[in-house]
């Protein structure tokens, strides 16, 4: 009865300990980066965007995992006119933070100014819910819920255990909960593998869609800057994408970057 | 091309007759003694009977302009008188002059060697009046000079001879079309001093100018002899944008006087030049190569010894070859090439250079139109920005225009236009902006600042256009990534500023002490489970867990009446003892409390195999405190007796019963 709270009780202070070093340690970066991030928004204000572009490209080198960064860092090159660049800061932004609904929108007006854009034809609905689904909760959210229902099993299990007569039906709350928790987890491993993952990548100058992973294999058609891509495979040089209105094909690597 | 000159360049002089030698006359003759300024007029000077003239040298003709001549002509003429024969050789060189100022002019003495002496011709004076005189005096020239008259029996030979002479002179003019030259000049119209009679020359109006300023500089060929030149190379005019001025063609000769000296003129090359850098530029040449005729002097041989005539002459006994001194024409090959000039281009000053500067210098204004004013998404709308004036058009460099995001402009068409070049470059520089906008709405094209350099007054000025008004509207085909969007703002929304979070979180599904406590949950299950299958083993038989417990609740019982010992609490402690008893007892003989009796418990403790000592022991314990409970009496001794005697009986009893009861339990635990 004793034993046990003790237990977990260091063990937490000793997750917080960490934590909490892993806090202190970070600051001394994170100075330099707001000093960097304040130089760069000043340039982007004096309409010094080229400047703004470098100082926010520093900070990405160290930090890439912000989503306000790629933000800005979209409005600096969509105000510079690299609509490409733009398109994928702005993805990146979105994968970092999906309910940014300013990146959104300017992700939208930056779409709108590619040149001959591919018609981007609505997935079908299932795939849509799907979409929905991974976005109602995030990853985080997946895992705590993971965790807390694996926990109410054990409990349940216990009580199972130890009160026979009251817990007689508890087989099939068990396995509810099993499979409850099943669910949890593959939920949990598909927001983790997207939010980890996005499997996008944006075509930086146009390139040519190929219908083979060989440079010499026939063009399908030819991709304007600012395209965004659905990565399957790479191979080689060559990346297995598929176009907005669902066209599979190959492209090189270098013509792209992946968000 | 141009006037070709033939010089008629011989001094043609008749010799050695020897039958009378005349007295020779050398004297100068104006045709008219008034002239007007506008007016040309002849001097003639007549040589006769000078057989060994050579070397003539006319005046300077200072204040008169030379405008054709010299012309020459012979005559000769042989009469015989009483026998004797004469011969009368003469010769005229003829001047056309211009008076360049009025009032009384002396045209000065001519001057010629003769056997070695220098013999002058008298001087002339001319009254020179403004405009024109009478023009009468033209016709004189043409009288016959013959001074013999017609009598003559040879007068017919003479006659033919002289015409055939005049003949192949006029012959000889035409076919060399005119004939000028000034014959005192011949000497430095020679081959030596070539150099000093065509050149090519470049004249700037600026060498100083500011970059973008507008120089204009002129090739120009300047020529005392005829010639046939070409262009070989046109000056590339590296450093600047240039534009030609356009040039007659064929080109037209000017005067010019330079030096005293008077030059036919021609323009090779006129150009606006703006600087496009500044430093030290350098205008390169312009070259010509071609054939000019130069004057040469000729000893010994008769001027026209391929004349088909000229045997008549040959073998005339009073012709004298070696004798002859004379001019001819050669033709010489030649290259021109121009100075280069040398042309410091200022830089503009930096100091209120506005910041709309895109290179602009001259004189300019602007205008900006769009060709509609309502749109729609689907249409193409052209805005065009005119800078018109003069000024290095070419050089300009696009406006800096912030134009409505959602217009969609895209780089501008640019056209130059030069409607006029005198005399400085003026035209059009237009920008052309397609339009294609993407969002309805009302945008305005804001006015479009424009700065240049105003080299003449020194200093930047901005101008600008009207700011323009379009009114855009949903087109047919506006479905896309816009459209099915709910509101968009206009332009994309601006940055996130201030303080940020840096400690990137990663998920928490990708962290060590997420999955550490999944195992602690299992570890806490493990755990509970055997803990409480322990549990479970002692409540599976409650008397063995009350027997283990009876010890402990009587000592405690002990310990409260311990605490009363000290107090005047007679009941109370007593109560305690006997229920610390009663309960150990009940709990350790399983005897429920409701069938607890001394009897009972004496039973039981006999059935239990207590020693009889033990008891008795407890039955006087018992007895003892039933008898305090109800007889208090006693003090402060007999309670601590009674609470020694409790504790030593509960002490022995359970060293007694601990080892039964281990017998029971390991009964219970078989069963």
């Amino acid at each position: 009865m004793w034993v046990t709270p003790k237990i977990k009780h260091s063990f937490l202070t000793k997750i917080v300990a960490c934590l909490f070093l892993i806090g202190m340690a970070a600051p001394t970066y994170a100075a330099d980066q707001q000093k960097e991030w304040d130089k760069a928004n000043g340039f982007y204000a004096q309409k010094q965007y080229d400047s703004a572009a470098v100082y926010f490209e520093q900070i990405v080198k160290v930090t890439d995992g912000n989503a306000s960064l790629h933000y800005n860092l979209g409005n600096t090159y969509y105000r510079l006119n690299n609509i490409g660049a733009a398109i994928l800061h702005y993805e990146k932004a979105l994968h970092l933070n999906p309910d940014d609904t300013k990146a959104k929108d300017n992700l939208t007006l930056a779409k709108a100014r590619v040149q001959n854009p591919v018609p981007e034809v609505a997935p079908i609905f299932f795939v849509t819910w799907w979409q929905n689904l991974l976005h109602a909760f995030s990853a985080n959210v997946w895992a705590i819920i993971t965790l807390l229902v694996f926990i109410s099993i054990l409990v349940l299990i216990y009580f199972a255990r130890t009160k026979k007569e009251a817990f007689a039906n508890s087989g099939r709350w068990l396995s509810l909960g099993i499979v409850a928790c099943l669910l949890c987890v593959c939920m949990t491993y598909f927001t983790y593998e997207a939010a980890t993952h996005s499997g996008k990548a944006v075509v930086m100058k146009s390139g040519n869609l190929l219908e083979a992973p060989k440079s010499s294999s026939k063009v399908i058609s030819t991709l304007p800057e600012g395209t965004v891509l659905d990565v399957y495979v790479e191979e080689g040089n060559f990346i297995n994408v598929k176009l907005p209105n669902g066209r599979l094909g190959w492209i090189a690597n270098t013509d792209v970057s992946k968000v | 091309m141009m006037r070709k000159v033939f010089v008629w360049s011989v001094v043609f002089l008749l010799l050695h007759l020897q039958v009378l030698a005349q007295e020779m006359v050398f004297s100068a003759q104006a045709s008219a003694s008034k002239v007007g300024t506008k007016d040309q007029f002849q001097v003639t000077y007549t040589l006769s009977n000078a057989p060994n003239a050579a070397n003539f040298r006319p005046p300077s003709f200072s204040g008169f302009s030379i405008v054709g001549g010299p012309i020459q002509s012979n005559n000769s003429s042989i009469t015989s008188v009483n026998g004797q024969m004469r011969q009368t050789n003469s010769l005229n060189i003829t001047y056309v002059l211009v008076a360049n100022k009025t009032g009384t002019l002396s045209i000065g003495p001519a001057k010629l060697e003769v056997n070695g002496k220098d013999v002058s011709s008298n001087a002339v004076s001319v009254q020179v009046v403004n405009g024109s005189v009478a023009p009468q005096r033209m016709q004189q020239q043409q009288r016959s000079m013959d001074p013999f008259g017609d009598e003559d029996p040879f007068a017919a030979l003479r006659q033919y001879q002289r015409q055939m002479q005049q003949e192949r002179n006029r012959q000889r003019q035409a076919m060399q079309q005119q004939s000028q030259q000034q014959n005192a000049e011949m000497q430095s119209m020679s081959e030596e001093n070539i150099s000093k009679n065509i050149f090519i020359k470049v004249e700037v109006d600026k060498t100083n100018p500011y970059q973008g300023e507008q120089i204009t500089a002129s090739y120009k060929l300047y020529t005392r002899l005829p010639m046939s030149v070409n262009l070989t190379q046109l000056p590339s005019l590296n450093g600047f944008w240039s534009q030609d001025f356009q040039i007659p063609n064929p080109p037209k000769p000017r005067e010019e006087v330079v030096n005293g000296q008077r030059y036919q003129v021609f323009l090779l090359k006129k150009s606006a030049l703006f600087p496009q850098q500044d430093g030290a530029l350098e205008l390169d040449a312009a070259k010509a190569e071609g054939v000019v005729r130069v004057l040469q002097q000729v000893k010994g041989r008769h001027p026209f010894a391929d004349d088909p005539m000229a045997s008549f002459f040959m073998d005339d006994p009073f012709f004298s070859q070696d004798a002859f001194v004379g001019y001819n024409y050669k033709d010489v090959k030649v290259k021109l090439s121009s100075q280069p000039v040398k042309i410091n281009v200022r830089p503009l000053p930096i100091a209120n250079q506005p910041e709309t500067f895109t290179g602009a210098v001259g004189k300019f204004s602007v205008a900006a139109n769009l060709d509609k004013a309502n749109l729609s998404t689907d249409e193409a709308g052209t805005l065009t920005f005119t800078i018109s004036g003069s000024g290095n058009l070419k050089l300009i460099g696009n406006p800096k225009i912030e134009f409505p995001a959602e217009l969609g402009m895209y780089e501008p068409a640019i056209a130059d236009t030069i409607t006029g070049r005198n005399p400085a470059i003026t035209g059009n520089k237009i920008f052309s902006y397609s339009i294609n906008p993407q969002t309805p709405g009302d945008y305005v094209i804001p006015a479009i600042p424009f700065s240049y350099y105003d080299a003449a007054a020194g200093e930047y000025k901005t101008i600008s256009s009207q700011p323009i008004k379009v009114h855009v509207t949903k087109g047919k085909n506006y479905t896309g990534a816009i459209a099915a969007d709910k509101k968009l703002p206009g332009d994309i929304h601006n940055i996130t500023t201030g303080n940020i979070d840096w400690n990137a979180s990663s998920p928490i599904a990708g962290q060590v002490w997420y999955w550490v406590c999944y195992v602690l949950a299992i570890g806490g299950l493990v755990v509970l489970l055997v803990r409480k299958r322990k549990q479970e083993a002692y409540a599976g038989n409650s008397a063995l867990f009350k027997n283990k417990q009876a010890n402990k609740v009587a000592w405690k019982r002990l310990a409260a009446a311990r605490k009363l010992l000290p107090q005047q609490e007679h009941k109370a402690f007593y109560e305690e003892i006997s229920k610390a008893i009663w309960l150990y007892l009940s709990d350790k003989l399983n005897i429920p409390l409701s069938n607890l009796s001394k009897d009972n418990v004496a039973a039981e403790m006999e059935n239990k195999q207590v020693p009889l000592a033990q008891i008795d022991r407890v039955k006087s314990l018992v007895l003892e405190c039933e008898m305090a409970l109800y007889s208090p009496s006693g003090g402060q001794q007999q309670r601590q007796h009674t609470l020694d005697e409790a504790t030593a009986t509960i002490g022995e009893l359970e060293t007694v019963l601990k080892n039964k009861n281990n017998n029971v339990l390991q009964h219970v635990g078989n069963s």
